[in-house]
């Protein structure tokens, strides 16, 4: 709704920092010492570059195979210039349909970001296509995703640069309590790696950036659940049992489910995402008040069975 | 064959790279080592792990050829200055200044794309600034994309490499037809282009895996810049493989190449130095402005120029727009300063107080010697009358027929040097037996726990991760990693008798070479979690053995069981 009371579908007004595409430095920036940690510089947001700029009508515009359907561009457009049409892909609105826009295009700053009400529901075709359009995306790709992700639901987060083999740790960011964390990304076969990846990941960030080890929360970051029989969890307790590190995991499509529901995430302290003995739900980890919150593809949210 | 070297990041990093270097830089007369500071800086860099001015201190070993990150900018720097952005100074090819290019790059932003593209269009060889070896006359990604366009609009990457990649020459219809000749010979079937390509291998004494190597960043370009996609195309004979499609983007681009009018540096060279020099601002000007950029603010110096060199483009038929040639990817030194004199100073770049304050030792590593671990030796009793009978015959003969411990080691190691699991694993456990020590290894399918093998010390096991040369010839991080989670599941599952301060270990085949990665993990995982992480390889493990067998020794029980680090003799 405008100010003078008018309402409808919002158009994109083409603005000039177009954040619907790019982030600004401030937003890659990661608190203390932390900021020294070598991350991908890469200012897109949209983690396959399907989101870009008509010069010609100055405005954006999505193309449509190469959407994987995230939600990120759509978060950012501070105008509600972006939807997922048919809950599939996003659409950018450029034809001003309820005639809002008055003025030219505005070439300038945008007003904040400002999010309210919801995406889309976590039944539409987009998410269920979650697990295979994530899965085929590329390693660089997978992990921009990721970070814009942690960014969008309200983490500072930096992913590893593409090609550093030096610094094996996917992701480090800070908790909104500004508690650090380490994540490994797998999107693929090998999350059985990842629990004794954290282990070394929390050893790197204590023993180069002096955090206490108690104070680092690993995080192992997921697609699927694996089939509850998988080695992982008695791994996850295992490490739990003798080292005293909880390794929490929240899958992509947790995230999503954020993301949409635009609501943010505290972070990953406490019981939040751990694996305990009991089952795992993390639709009850997620603070979104939506008793039946389903499940956006299977093992999003619980392992299957 | 042209070697584009491999930096091995994305195009988007590579140009930001630049940009940091640049910020920091600028105006200076730089050498690698100042990039180096700049890049690590800016936290786009890395050396072995380390971040900040620790890594700039790693960096400054004194072996340099071993430095992984000064041998990663060595390979940006070189394909700066493939592009134009950066140019040896006249007294030395080590020290560098940043171009008008290069800063026009780094002003465009997030925009870099169109510019970065002629930069691309404007590689040319020779150039009186570029060493390459070899003889060429040629424009190669102009190249690339016309014989992409007359090869049904694709390229493998092996088809790069027997054609446009090897070419000497890219002048004139004959050159392009012998390589669509031979591209379409090689795509007969997947035999025919492997036996091309193994022909440019011999020609040139390169290995294959080399070649494709110097692909690399050709194809990134092409991908990044939009100009081909991967899909898939089928020999003649019906099978398919993967190769790189032209874009409508890159077909657009080979049209216009082919519409082109190509200047290389013999035709500059009929110049006079006045036409030369508007030439030069006429071309570069242009060439931004077909990048975006807003050429108004030089109107007034583009029109003299254009009117010096009208003549010289009449003769060439073109009006200047459609004109292959980058000025500074072309020209000398010389003829560049002249045509866009620099008006600051450049001055060496005297690095600052923080870098010479960064202590580094010799080789510019932290002190590792606590993690080399020369074996105590102590007489035992057990010591050489352990394990197989087999393998203590095979031992005791070759020590015979060699006399000495170190080459009977040695020749023992290469017998074994293809071993699979299946014997590695009981080889091992039998030379700790040898040594005097209950050792037995776990046969697969039957192991709740991780460990491939384990070796009692004092009635408590130290668990082993086992890596057979045929897993691995060099044992990698990834195995230390796994010996780590060995040792938290045993202590969590139990089975065996053990204790947190022993250390879990590493047997393989070989150490790596590069053994810094390993120490930091060694390091950093006893500092956290005072876990101990013990490597042994192969030749170390028969040397004692075999001392075992002469002497009547073993290693001392307490510095097994304590080992951090690796175990060398
Ligand atoms: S879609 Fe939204 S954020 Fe993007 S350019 Fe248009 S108005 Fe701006
Ligand atoms: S929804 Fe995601 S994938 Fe699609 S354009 Fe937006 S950011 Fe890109």
């Amino acid at each position: 709704m405008l100010a003078d009371g008018r309402t409808g579908v919002g158009t994109c007004l083409g603005c000039g920092n177009t954040p619907c595409m790019e982030k600004n430095e401030s937003e890659l920036t990661l608190f203390g010492a932390l900021d020294a940690f070598p991350g991908d510089p890469s200012h897109d947001v949209c983690p396959t570059r399907a989101i870009r700029w008509d010069g010609q009508n100055s405005v954006a515009f999505v193309l449509t195979d190469d959407c994987i359907g995230c939600g990120l561009c759509i978060s950012r457009c501070p105008y509600g210039a972006i939807s997922l049409e048919d809950g599939l892909t996003a659409s950018v609105e450029a034809a001003d349909p309820a005639g809002l826009a008055i003025t030219g295009p505005a070439m300038g700053e945008h007003p904040e970001v400002n999010r309210s009400g919801q995406i889309a529901t976590l039944d539409v075709p987009a998410a269920a296509n979650l697990p295979g359009k994530v899965g085929a995306l590329d390693d660089g790709r997978t992990t921009l995703l990721v970070r814009n992700l942690l960014n969008e639901v309200g983490l500072n987060a930096r992913t590893r640069r593409r090609g550093d083999t030096n610094v094996r740790i996917d992701a480090v960011g800070f908790s909104r309590s500004e508690r650090p964390f380490v994540a490994e990304i797998e999107t693929g076969t090998g999350v059985l790696e990842s629990p004794r990846a954290l282990i070394e990941d929390v050893a790197v960030l204590h023993s180069r950036y002096d955090y206490p080890v108690d104070e680092i929360d690993p995080v192992s970051i997921i697609l699927s659940f694996p089939n509850v029989r998988s080695e992982y969890y008695q791994v996850v307790r295992d490490i739990e049992k003798v080292l005293g590190l909880r390794c929490r995991t929240i899958t992509i499509g947790a995230l999503v489910a954020l993301l949409w529901h635009c609501a943010t995430l505290d972070g990953f302290d406490g019981d939040a995402f751990t694996i305990g003995e009991g089952t795992i739900d993390l639709a009850e980890c997620l603070g979104l008040d939506d008793a039946k919150l389903p499940e956006p593809y299977p093992g999003a949210f619980r392992p299957v069975r | 064959m042209l070697r584009f070297p491999n930096p091995g990041s994305t195009i988007d990093n590579f140009v930001s790279v630049y940009s940091a270097a640049f910020e920091r830089l600028n105006g200076y007369t730089v050498n690698l080592d100042n990039i180096v500071s700049a890049v690590v800086a800016a936290n786009l860099a890395t050396s072995s792990g380390y971040m900040g001015e620790k890594a700039v201190a790693r960096s400054t070993r004194a072996d340099r050829s071993r430095d992984p990150l000064y041998n990663q900018l060595k390979m940006y720097a070189e394909l700066f200055r493939t592009l134009g952005w950066l140019h040896p100074i006249p007294q030395s090819a080590l020290n560098f200044t940043f171009t008008l290019l290069g800063k026009q790059v780094v002003a465009a932003g997030r925009d870099f794309w169109p510019l970065l593209e002629e930069c691309v269009l404007g590689i040319v060889y020779p150039t009186p600034i570029l060493t390459v070896r070899g003889d060429f006359d040629l424009r190669p990604f102009a190249f690339i994309l016309c014989v992409m366009a007359a090869c049904d609009g694709h390229l493998s990457r092996d088809e790069m490499i027997i054609g446009p990649l090897s070419a000497p020459s890219d002048r004139g219809q004959a050159n392009l037809d012998s390589v669509v000749a031979t591209i379409k010979a090689a795509r007969k079937s997947a035999a025919d282009t492997n036996s091309s390509v193994a022909a440019v291998s011999v020609a040139r004494n390169i290995q294959v895996n080399t070649l494709q190597n110097y692909t690399r960043w050709p194809i990134a370009l092409l991908r990044d810049l939009g100009w081909a996609t991967r899909r898939q195309a089928r020999f003649r004979d019906g099978r398919k493989y993967q190769t790189f499609y032209l874009t409508e983007k890159g077909q657009a681009l080979a049209d216009r190449v082919f519409a082109s009018v190509d200047l290389r540096v013999n035709d500059a060279a009929r110049l006079t130095p006045e036409e030369c020099k508007a030439l030069a601002v006429v071309a570069h000007f242009r060439m931004l402005e077909r990048s975006g950029f807003d050429i108004a603010p030089v109107g007034g110096r583009l029109a003299d120029a254009e009117a010096v060199v009208v003549p010289v483009l009449e003769r060439l038929g073109t009006d200047g727009r459609n004109l292959l040639f980058s000025p500074f990817q072309s020209l000398s030194l010389g003829e560049i300063a002249a045509a866009f004199p620099v008006h600051a100073q450049t001055e060496q770049f005297e690095e600052g107080a923080s870098r010479a304050a960064v202590a580094a030792a010799p080789d510019g590593r932290d002190d590792r010697s606590h993690l080399f671990v020369p074996p105590n030796m102590v007489a035992a009793e057990e010591a050489g009358s352990g394990g197989p009978d087999a393998l203590r015959v095979e031992l005791n003969g070759l020590l015979e027929a060699h006399g000495s411990i170190e080459v009977a080691a040695a020749v023992f190691a290469e017998y074994h040097a293809r071993d699979t699991q299946v014997a590695f694993y009981p080889l091992v456990t039998h030379l700790f037996q040898i040594l005097g020590y209950k050792s037995d290894y776990s046969r697969a399918g039957v192991n709740y726990q991780r460990w491939d093998a384990y070796v009692m010390v004092d009635g408590c096991a130290l668990p082993i991760e086992i890596k057979s040369p045929t897993e691995e010839i060099m044992l990698s991080t990834k195995a230390v990693r796994q010996a780590l989670e060995n040792k938290v599941i045993l202590l969590s599952r139990g089975g065996l008798e053990t204790r947190p301060e022993l250390a879990s270990l590493i047997v393989g085949y070989r150490l790596p070479n590069e053994r810094g990665e390993m120490s930091n993990l060694i390091d950093d995982v006893f500092k956290a979690f005072s876990l101990r992480l013990g490597v042994i390889d192969l030749t170390t493990l028969v040397h004692l053995a075999l001392r075992a067998m002469r002497d009547g020794v073993s290693i001392d029980d307490r510095q097994l069981s304590q080992l951090r680090g690796f175990l060398g003799v």
